[in-house]
């Protein structure tokens, strides 16, 4: 054969000479053996590899932590639409209100601008139901949620809420257990309005997961708490974590209601952190506890960084302090996880055992406790954070 | 490209672990901010996820490769996530735990990436794929060409990588004696 040509030297080199073809392939590699021209040509070729290798390994990034998987994996759960738009991010924000459900906490959101007829009723649900995101409430297993996303689509929303179904007399997957609505203050352009959304709270496609559907109603700046829940059948005390399935069918009728005073024991938040055996719990309040109501509204003003999108709030024990330490879980804009655990007065950092999956952390002790940041973010950001927290 | 094939199942994770380092590597060399680079390569990975392509590694690096286009055409826009090298020698010398560890002084990387600019595009691309550890059937399938013109075009960007990168270098010497 006539001599290799520069290609066929550097696919040798770099070991690719089995991807051409075969007859090919085996001439250059006898022509190497015998030709000393070619082979004082590979020297030449293998320096400027080499060489070429050594000018891009001038900018190779360093090896650091990768973010957990099963964190990408809740990411994908979570974003169900392929770009996230930042009425889905409000979205996001939004369902995780329904957390209120049983613990009545008070969330402050960011202002938006939305449209006029924001707050004109179905319209508006019907307008941006498409966008409805599969949201998952703290560590939900995300085989479950993806589940339910192929079951239920966004459209079901609109569909749930437009035709007014009754009851499908399902007692498995997508059975709702519970009903009721969320009341809901909020200050748009200055001026206060209100307005309620109904939740549900049934049993997940596995039959073992507990689901929220809540109406797809955007809201601003805003104060929610949980006015009225009618209770059918509590969720198991065991129960495993609740997501928000956007698409769940609820049936709107035969349910039995009750207001107020007359609450049923209040449902419990089930969070990833609340399953049995974790020796953690959550800590259900009551709507009608204004006070406690008002100072949780304070201690989510300084663990919610402004900026990032809450995700999650959840509270749990820790050993030897009569207070449970808040944990709100928030989405930072490059999709990465923020942990804000707020530790009871009196409690140190060293009581939150270091995560031992890579995450930065850092601590701040402010005047209502300690505030311990974890996430896997660079650290540098991170600290940006903290003091954007710092100075909220 | 291949959304359409038939689907098999894959071990994401260790997709995820094997190919996660090597998109970081392609996509800092294209946005020039190794976080957002890294912010990109998970972005790719959770839409891998809910596509659940057929080839994950061939159709993570198509992903990131528009995803690294589509960060070029609003890096107007968002100006604080693109490298201006000045800027981002300051804010690498800021959050580097440890200065030997990071990634090199932004004189090189200045360097560097002037003397890969000087390089078509398909030359360009070729060599960071290949860099980033894919094969030449997977960079032809990305690239459109020929398996046997991968080894040439990577020939031809190689040398006039190694040649731009010398003029670069000269050009720094002439200011640094200047």
């Amino acid at each position: 054969m006539s001599h290799v040509d520069e290609g066929q030297l550097h696919a040798y080199l770099d070991g690719a000479l089995d991807a051409l073809p075969a007859v090919e392939a085996a001439e250059v590699r006898v022509h190497l053996e015998v030709c000393h021209d070619c082979g004082e040509r590979l020297d030449q070729a293998r320096l400027m590899r080499d060489r070429a290798a050594e000018i891009l390994g001038a900018t190779a990034p360093v090896a650091s932590a990768m973010p957990p998987w099963e964190e990408l994996r809740r990411r994908a759960a979570v974003s169900g639409a392929p770009a996230q738009s930042p009425r889905i991010r409000h979205f996001h924000w939004a369902a995780s209100v329904v957390l209120a459900l049983g613990i009545g906490w008070v969330l402050r959101g960011q202002t938006v601008d939305l449209p006029a007829d924001a707050f004109s009723g179905e319209s508006s649900m019907e307008a941006v139901a498409p966008q409805v995101p599969e949201v998952v409430l703290d560590e939900a297993p995300v085989a479950v949620v993806g589940d339910a996303a192929e079951q239920a689509g966004p459209r079901s929303v609109a569909e749930r809420f437009d035709s007014g179904d009754g009851p499908t007399g399902a007692a498995g997957p997508g059975a709702v257990v519970a009903t009721g609505t969320v009341a809901a203050e909020s200050e748009l352009g200055g001026s206060a309005t209100s307005l309620r959304r109904e939740v549900d709270v049934g049993i997940g496609p596995t039959g073992s997961a507990t689901t929220v559907a809540a109406s797809p109603t955007v809201l601003p700046t805003v104060s929610d708490r949980v006015v009225d829940v009618a209770v059918t059948r509590p969720p198991a005390p065991t129960a495993a974590p609740i997501f928000l399935s956007a698409g769940a069918r609820a049936p709107q009728a035969d349910r039995p209601s009750r207001t107020g005073q007359d609450l049923a024991p209040p449902l419990p938040l089930v969070s990833g952190e609340g399953r049995a055996g974790r020796g953690q719990f959550s800590r259900p309040m009551r709507a009608s506890d204004e006070g406690e109501r008002r100072q949780i509204d304070s201690t989510m003003g300084s663990l919610v960084v402004p900026g990032l999108t809450v995700i999650s709030v959840s509270w749990f024990e820790i050993a030897g302090a009569d207070e449970a330490a808040v944990r709100v879980l928030q989405m930072a804009e490059s999709g990465d996880t923020v942990e804000v655990v707020h530790l009871p007065f009196g409690v140190g950092p060293e009581a939150l055992p270091d995560s031992d999956d890579g995450r930065a952390r850092l601590e701040a002790e402010g005047p209502e406790g300690w505030r311990v940041l974890r996430s896997h973010i660079d650290p540098a950001r991170l600290r940006v954070l903290l003091e954007r927290l710092q100075g909220s | 490209m291949f959304a359409d094939e038939a689907r098999v199942n894959h071990d994401w994770a260790e997709v995820y672990r094997s190919t996660y380092p090597d998109l970081v590597r392609f996509l800092t060399r294209k946005v020039w901010d190794v976080e957002r680079a890294k912010d990109l390569a998970q972005e790719a990975f959770v839409r891998a996820l809910r596509n659940d392509p057929r080839r994950p590694r061939a159709w993570l690096f198509q992903v990131a490769a528009n995803l690294a286009r589509d960060e070029a055409r609003t890096v107007v826009r968002r100006k604080r996530h693109l490298t201006l090298l000045k800027g981002e020698t300051e804010r690498l010398r800021d959050s580097r735990p440890d200065p030997s560890d990071m990634v090199q002084d932004a004189e090189v990387w200045a360097m560097v990436r002037a003397a890969l600019d000087r390089l078509s595009e398909r030359d360009r691309e070729v060599l960071l794929l290949w860099d980033a550890g894919q094969s030449y059937p997977e960079i032809a399938r990305q690239t459109g060409l020929s398996v046997g013109a991968v080894g040439t075009t990577l020939a031809r960007a190689r040398t006039r990588l190694a040649e731009a990168y010398e003029s670069e270098e000269g050009g720094s010497d002439d200011v640094a004696r200047g």
